[in-house]
């Protein structure tokens, strides 16, 4: 019958397509053994036969930073033919990716790591102490990838250390000082709203992208609660923080909205519109960090972005510098290609490379002894060489998964749905629930 | 005739109202990135290098092979089980039966999300991750209950008569269905076929996870992945984006007559 | 009677010589015995990648774990606790309802309006049926982007136009319950199209001699299309509204193109929020519970939809 024909043919059309789409789901035709470890390919044993072996990577990474990694990546496969590399930047959906892969305990061979490498990632990672480069990793941030064992978790191409953007131009202008208390910083901005009719804002931040909203948090809790004359630190650690007292620092960003010091579209706009407004010389500062530079340069390569730290709650005390990882890689310690992965680390630790990566994300290099050149941010961190590098906050004090809580809540706030002390509340709530999760999971 | 005129206006007025989304887009793209005129200004010069730069970025040609093969292979599969699941749940109403269908029509509301992680568990233990075989059971699977829903409704309409008909010449249950349903059923087939394989060519949640290397992914993860690379730079993400509907928009542009036929067809008896 | 392949006189007298056997086989063809075993394929496939995950997805809203870690405690019902207690919850199902139920009432309504007119016999009618159509084929994440570049503060097309009228610009989407109505509208004009063709159809089918029948006993516009359209569109409207109930109170790609749920919580569903719950706050526990609840609101809306619906069929 003509139609049980047709029915016929389409189902040969069907199996034709799929054994192309098996063939197509191979990674390699057969010819060699093949082996990944995030379930990509058949399994098989370790290089030592010259047979080829696939890498799977995973960066957080995107833009210009993906793109010098990626490239490092290909001049990795180049030298070494027997070894493949799939390398992967999801953007936005690494974090959920790799979450979904550590529920399955499947992970990269090799994948970055973001800041969380010790309180999220650590289970999953092998000890890097005995590699060749590891005696390189600067002091500065040896505390943050190791353990009190001595348990080296991840290779640091470069070390953030952070403050607040600023519109050299425009603070020239205005004749306006880097500030260097909280109260400076008010000053500061109420200048340049003035002196500008409104035309510029004092503050930019894209909280549309959710993150840009925690920076304010991670930023300024250094001077309320670390850098001051008195550390909360270890308060937090011990969960016997008095959450009352956190209430200033949301307070603080309550009072830069409601003074008409932060961007009108602050609940709505992105990190690329931040950058689009300091390059048109239409914000002053930013809570970004080094790698913002980039960016605004991309859209206007005449501006001329500066660094500062960040300035002190009191009068009297000091001014700070945020740091910790950046940029690094990680190998998975139940990867079925433990020595490729570590081979591959190790080629990105050459100084040639370290210098490539850095230059990338504009910060210094995280092994001693390399000199990167990180264009005009150079001069900065020459200035405030003495400056002190603290901890990111959330990452230091604050369970894995408070980071959202913080974004979260800001734009609840600014958004006036709730107050500086309900902000505070449910921090302290969010931070009992999560606390416990690691307790129990440790 | 005042009517018309009416008619007319509210013709000009919608068309206009959904021309506007691609104007912009269309000119969003040909901008350079330091471009910053307003997005109703048409760029006085062409930038091409935005589409060159996508197309290559997002690697957008293997990914639009990769989108061809599962969509093809899903759609062929999903008809071919969904009509015969589909045949006796419509014909044959025994308290069993019944409840089979109600299973299956309740799998419409299950959301992706809350059978993620386990899936995802399921599908790494069978070797199918980064596979295409595997997403495209996945894809079959979600879009059965639709699909079945709608062949059933199809097939109630067909009149019993004809299966009597058939049995009294002594053709047997299963001969029924592919010697006289089948052939009926070339109206809902079109209507199937074009709602669950605009579904599953536009898929991302499930081949965000599953997919996971660039030579394997489909358009909308890479283009996603690619517009988190580029997000500063909207010229990229227009072209990218407009790239990205071009295949199936003009899939739709030449078979419109088809495809809105095989809807209407399929819709109104069921 | 329809002609094909018909089994001879000659086969019945073999059935009847090759005994009992043969015959119970057939009497068990005919009973439809092996007919069921049909959708054994689709029940597979079905148990094995929805049911059965579904299950265990479902006992996970008893645990506290948090999306990733191997290890997590059963809680009990900690987290449906939590739901009743948490401000939020009620305004995403608010939304969620505004989402569902407004989207597919605007999408009807529209895609009855624009199937009527398309259906008068105007110029460029093909054209503009092609035109409402076309955003139902794009990827709605691209959608999302696309009219996310219109509310924009800075340099969105929509303040661009009230610039020239000199009206300062509004940051559209930085309010909660307007960002909703927004999406929802982004998700009607998205939509409207697949209602209206179906709709179409509908008319294109309802025979003329019933309008004659009407206007020979003085029915006029209004009551025409009162008493014979809308009736005789029961069926087209079922599928309409069943299929975009279900999708409206699901909807995921469009909000998280356009605010992610924000600012805050306030232009969440329950599906965003769920997703928000398990990759974002590390609550993997309390979103499977989230998820449940979903399930059964969708469960109770899209039953009583239909049975609604299906009782004011009428036939032809």
């Amino acid at each position: 019958m003509k139609k049980s024909k047709t029915l016929a043919v389409l189902c040969a059309l069907a199996l034709m397509l799929s054994a192309a789409a098996t063939g197509c789901s191979k990674p390699d035709s057969g010819s060699s053994t093949n082996s990944t470890s995030d379930g990509t390919g058949t399994v098989s044993t370790a290089a030592a036969t010259g047979a080829t072996i696939t890498l799977s990577i995973a960066t957080n990474a995107v833009g210009d930073q993906s793109k010098a990694l990626q490239a490092i990546a290909q001049d990795f496969e180049k030298e070494n033919p027997n070894i493949k590399v799939n390398f992967s930047a999801p953007g936005s959906d690494y974090e959920s990716i790799m979450k979904v892969k550590m529920a399955s305990n499947q992970l990269p061979d090799v994948f970055a790591t973001h800041g969380w490498a010790v309180a999220r990632y650590g289970n999953y990672l092998e000890d890097l102490s005995s590699e060749s480069w590891a005696s390189q990793v600067d002091d500065s941030i040896k505390p943050f990838i190791t353990d009190s064992k001595g348990k080296l978790y991840v290779l640091p191409m470069d070390m953030d250390k952070t403050g607040i953007n600023y519109n050299v131009d425009i603070l020239k202008k205005y004749n306006v000082e880097v500030p260097k208390t909280w109260d400076e910083f008010l000053a500061a901005c109420e200048t340049i709203k003035t002196k500008s009719n409104g035309s510029i804002s004092p503050v930019h931040v894209g909280g549309g992208d959710s993150w840009t909203q925690g920076q304010y948090f991670d930023f300024f809790a250094t001077p309320a609660f670390l850098s001051g004359k008195t550390s909360y630190e270890s308060q937090f650690k011990d969960g016997s923080f008095d959450w009352t007292k956190f209430d200033i620092l949301p307070q603080n960003l309550l009072t830069l909205f409601k003074k008409g010091y932060l961007n009108k579209d602050y609940l709505t706009s992105k990190y690329e519109d931040s950058a689009k407004q300091m390059a048109q010389g239409k914000a002053a500062f930013t809570f970004y960090g080094p790698s913002f530079e980039s960016t605004v340069l991309a859209d206007n390569p005449k501006a001329n972005i500066g660094l500062m730290p960040i300035p002190a709650l009191k009068s009297g005390e000091d001014v700070s510098f945020v740091g910790g990882e950046k940029t690094t890689w990680g190998v998975w310690k139940d990867s079925k290609n433990i020595d490729a992965a570590k081979k591959f680390v190790s080629y990105f630790a050459k100084e040639e490379n370290i210098k490539k990566v850095c230059k990338s994300s504009g910060l210094p290099s995280g092994l001693s002894g390399i000199e990167v050149d990180d264009g005009a941010l150079t001069s900065y961190f020459k200035t405030y060489s003495s400056v002190k590098v603290y901890p990111y906050f959330d990452r230091e004090c604050l369970p894995d998964g408070m980071w959202d809580v913080m974004t979260q809540n800001a734009g609840d706030m600014i958004a006036g749905s709730i107050t500086p002390r309900q902000y505070s509340e449910n921090m302290k709530s969010e931070f009992t629930r999560l606390k416990s999760q690691t307790e129990a999971a440790k | 005739m005042k009517k018309k005129g009416i008619f007319y206006l509210l013709e000009v007025f919608i068309a206009i109202l959904y021309l506007i989304p691609f104007y912009v887009l269309i000119s969003m793209s040909l901008k350079t990135s330091t471009d910053l005129s307003s997005k109703w200004v048409f760029p006085g010069y062409f930038y091409f290098d935005n589409y060159r730069n996508a197309w290559k970025e997002a690697q957008l040609g293997s990914a639009l092979i990769n989108n061809i093969i599962i969509t093809v292979c899903s759609v062929i599969f999903l008809i071919v089980i969904g009509a015969c699941a589909s045949y006796p749940l419509a014909r044959f109403k025994s308290k069993l039966n019944k409840f089979i269908y109600t299973l299956f029509i309740a799998c419409m509301i299950v959301p992706a999300l809350t059978i993620l992680v386990p899936l995802y568990r399921f599908v790494i233990d069978i070797g199918g991750i980064n596979t295409h075989w595997a997403l495209i059971l996945l894809l079959v699977t979600f879009s059965l209950p639709l699909t079945i829903f709608l062949y059933t409704g199809f097939i109630g309409s067909v009149p019993k008569s004809l299966d009597e008909a058939a049995l009294m010449d002594g053709c047997s249950r299963v001969g029924i269905f592919f010697r006289i349903i089948l052939p009926q059923l070339k109206p809902v087939t079109s209507t199937v076929v074009i709602l669950t394989g605009v579904g599953i060519w536009n898929d991302y949640q499930f081949s965000v996870f599953f997919l996971q290397s660039k030579d394997m992914q489909t358009i909308t993860v890479s283009l996603s992945s690619f517009i988190s690379q580029f997000q500063s730079n909207i010229s990229y993400v227009a072209a990218g984006c407009l790239i990205g509907m071009l295949p199936i928009a003009a899939l739709y542009l030449f078979m419109q007559k088809y495809f809105i036929k095989g809807l209407t067809d399929g819709s109104v008896k069921g | 009677m329809i002609l094909y392949n018909t089994a001879g006189p000659d086969d019945s007298k073999k059935i009847h010589q090759n005994g009992k056997i043969r015959i119970a086989v057939n009497r068990c063809k005919n009973s439809g015995f092996f007919v069921n075993f049909m959708y054994l394929p689709a029940l597979i496939l079905l148990c094995t990648f929805l049911i059965y995950p579904f299950f265990k997805g479902m006992v996970l809203s008893f645990s506290n774990w948090n999306g990733y870690n191997q290890e997590y405690q059963m809680v009990g019902l900690q987290n449906y606790k939590r739901m009743f207690h948490d401000a939020n919850v009620l305004n995403v199902i608010k939304n969620t309802f505004i989402y569902g139920i407004c989207s597919t009432l605007f999408q009807n309504i529209f895609g009855l309006m624009f199937a009527l007119l398309v259906d008068q016999k105007i110029r460029g009618r093909n054209f503009l049926k092609i035109l409402i159509y076309l955003p139902a084929i794009i990827s709605a994440l691209i959608m999302g982007y696309v009219w996310y570049y219109f509310f924009q503060y800075n340099g969105g097309a929509i303040n661009d136009v009230l610039a020239l009228f000199s009206i300062a610009p509004v940051d559209w989407l930085s309010d909660g319950s307007r960002a909703v109505w927004i999406i929802t509208g982004v998700n009607t004009f998205q939509f409207v199209g697949v209602a209206m063709i179906i709709y179409l159809a509908g008319l294109q089918n309802i025979p003329t001699q019933y309008y004659e029948a009407a206007e020979m006993d003085g029915a006029t516009g209004l009551k025409k299309f009162q008493h014979v359209t809308l009736p005789l569109l029961m069926p087209a409207i079922t599928v309409s509204v069943v299929d975009n109930i279900i999708g409206g109170l699901k909807l995921f790609d469009v909000i998280m193109a356009m605010t992610k749920g924000g600012p805050g919580y306030s232009s969440h569903s329950l599906s965003t929020m769920m997703y928000n719950l398990y990759f974002v706050r590390q609550n993997a526990g309390y979103a499977a519970a989230i998820g449940n609840l979903m399930f059964l609101i969708i469960c109770i809306i899209s039953v009583f939809t239909l049975k609604c619906l299906k009782s004011k069929e009428v036939e032809m």
